[in-house]
């Protein structure tokens, strides 16, 4: 039993890396209709800049900060220099930007940073906590907190602000929201820098867990793609459940399922996008829009 | 009377293809427009190119200031506002979201507030759904909503394109009613592209009409609408 709830919570953990990933594709498939395969690179990236300001001495708050920023700026630039000139281009020409985006960050990192394993230090105490005589990782407990902490503000920003509103505005409707005077470019601006900083975290709470090279996203953007797929693309909500269920199936395979064991877990992420896409192509939460014109 | 919207020799086009060829027009401060034209006219353009939807040549200039080159956004925020062919509500979002929308530009959140509850009274339908997603709205009450989110921004001009499309009858009349509650108590300026020449003309006191996308009439009113062709081509007796 103990050890069932220990495996439950750790995937929850594990679940909450890939739904900040998944969060960040969502909000920008939902804003540019771009799936951006070099979330997880972009992610990767800001997490060596972390480490790097760590090594060289920094605080590892300062360093995370700094990486933070970095990564919302770089997002920005991202969108603003790369994707604004292909915003009318037909989707395979925007899968290919992403693309190649992923290589070139890719190969950035592994130019600026070398291919070696690093390790990086986690902002959470390594003991457990016992709750109702349950030992439960303090790491796993905090990343879930985090999570949690990160769709309260991210609900906050997009349902009580006039930003969010603005920016949900412009993700539905560019022309409509510049005749209201919104700045549309502005706003498109906003989530992908939204997006990347949701990477950089989701980078930075995995990095402890694995090893720090520039593969470190590979297998966290497919668990994130499945977390997504299975939740509806378009949909936040559904990108956080979704990338739940994948964590807490892929441990209790792992844990359980003597055939799969650690080596076999990602065939579950994958097996789940596969049979989404069969059986609901809209996922879980994902609703076809409601319109009448 | 001095115009607030002077036109000169207005060419706009989508890519190669140009539609409008050379429009002239003035809309007097507090005053009312109707442009009327066949399909294909380029009535729909004009308004596009005021707003900087389009690519244009030639002159428009909007109290005192050229529009020229500035971005659809800035225009809205000089206090421009279009209610597009097809509504543009968005349709995900509720009503209330979506007035609220209307007045991005305006900052006096009390003045807001007081004008999303004056203009649901005015369209009571608006009220009765504040919560719910416009897209479920039907297509009368779509282009109330289009109508009343325009006026949240407090526009100095107003363009209004085809608004009795696709509505029955007695729905158009009740908008139009409400334009001509705005033209009289708000005083707000607008130009109206309109099928219907008829009820056009009712409200508006000067008319252009376009074709092939050029003025090829233009006065007061009541003598477009004696014009014979104009009767004719237009009102239909």
């Amino acid at each position: 039993m103990e050890r069932l709830l220990q495996t439950v919570v750790d995937g929850v953990a594990d679940g909450s890396i890939y739904a900040a990933l998944a969060l960040a594709l969502v909000l920008i498939f939902r804003s540019t209709g771009i799936v951006n395969f070099a979330q997880g690179e972009m992610a990767m990236f800001a997490t060596f800049i972390a480490w790097a300001l760590h090594d060289g001495g920094r605080p590892l708050w300062l360093a995370l900060l700094a990486a933070f920023a970095a990564a919302f700026l770089g997002g920005m630039a991202i969108e603003r220099l790369l994707i604004r000139p292909v915003e009318g281009a037909d989707a395979i020409t925007k899968v290919i930007v992403t693309l190649g985006l992923f290589i070139l960050v890719n190969a950035a990192a592994g130019w600026i940073w070398g291919f070696t394993n690093r390790g990086f230090p986690s902002v959470f105490p390594s003991g457990v906590a016992r709750l109702g005589g349950v030992a439960l990782s303090i790491e796993s407990l905090g990343i879930i907190g985090v999570l949690l902490a990160v769709v309260g503000l991210l609900g906050l920003l997009f349902q009580r602000t006039k930003l969010g509103l603005a920016m949900r505005a412009a993700a539905q409707n560019p022309d409509s929201s510049r005749l209201v005077g919104i700045r549309v470019g502005r706003m498109l601006m906003l989530g992908w820098g939204l997006a990347a900083l949701l990477g950089a975290l989701a980078g930075v709470l995995v990095a402890p867990r694995l090893f720090l090279d520039v593969n470190l996203m590979g297998g966290v953007l497919v668990y994130a793609f499945a977390g997504a797929a299975l939740g509806g693309f378009d949909s936040p909500l559904g990108a956080v459940v979704g990338s739940w269920i994948i964590g807490v199936t892929e441990n209790l395979a792992g844990t359980y399922v003597s055939a799969v064991g650690a080596d076999l877990k990602v065939l579950v992420p994958l097996a789940v996008i596969f049979v989404v896409l069969l059986v609901r192509p809209s996922g879980l939460f994902g609703s076809p829009e409601v319109s009448r014109t | 009377m001095t115009a607030l919207l002077e036109v000169e020799g207005l060419r706009a086009g989508y890519g190669p293809v140009r539609a409008l060829h050379g429009v002239d027009l003035a809309v007097q401060e507090g005053g009312m427009v109707a442009i009327l034209g066949p399909n294909g006219a380029g009535k729909t353009t004009l308004l596009r190119a005021l707003t900087g939807m389009v690519h244009t040549s030639g002159r428009i200039s909007f109290d005192g200031r050229s529009l020229a080159g500035l971005s659809t956004s800035t225009i809205a925020r000089l206090g421009v506002a279009h209610v597009p062919e097809g509504r543009g509500t968005f349709p995900a979002l509720t009503v209330e979201e979506n007035l609220r929308l209307g007045a991005y530009t305006r900052h006096d959140a009390a003045g807001v507030r007081a004008d999303i509850d004056r203009w649901c009274r005015v369209f009571p339908q608006l009220a009765e759904r504040r919560g719910q997603a416009a897209g479920n709205l039907s297509g009368g009450e779509q282009q109330m909503l289009a109508i009343a989110r325009a006026l949240l921004l407090r526009p100095r001009l107003l363009l209004l394109d085809e608004p009795s499309l696709g509505l029955a009858p007695m729905v158009t009349r009740e908008l139009f009613a409400v334009l001509g509650l705005v033209k009289r108590e708000q005083r707000t300026t607008m130009l109206l592209v309109e099928q219907n020449a008829n009820l056009a003309l009712e409200l508006a006191d000067h008319a252009y009409v376009l074709e092939a996308g050029r003025t090829v009439l233009a006065g007061p009113a009541g003598q477009v609408r004696s014009d014979e062709d104009v009767r004719r081509a237009y009102l239909g007796y």
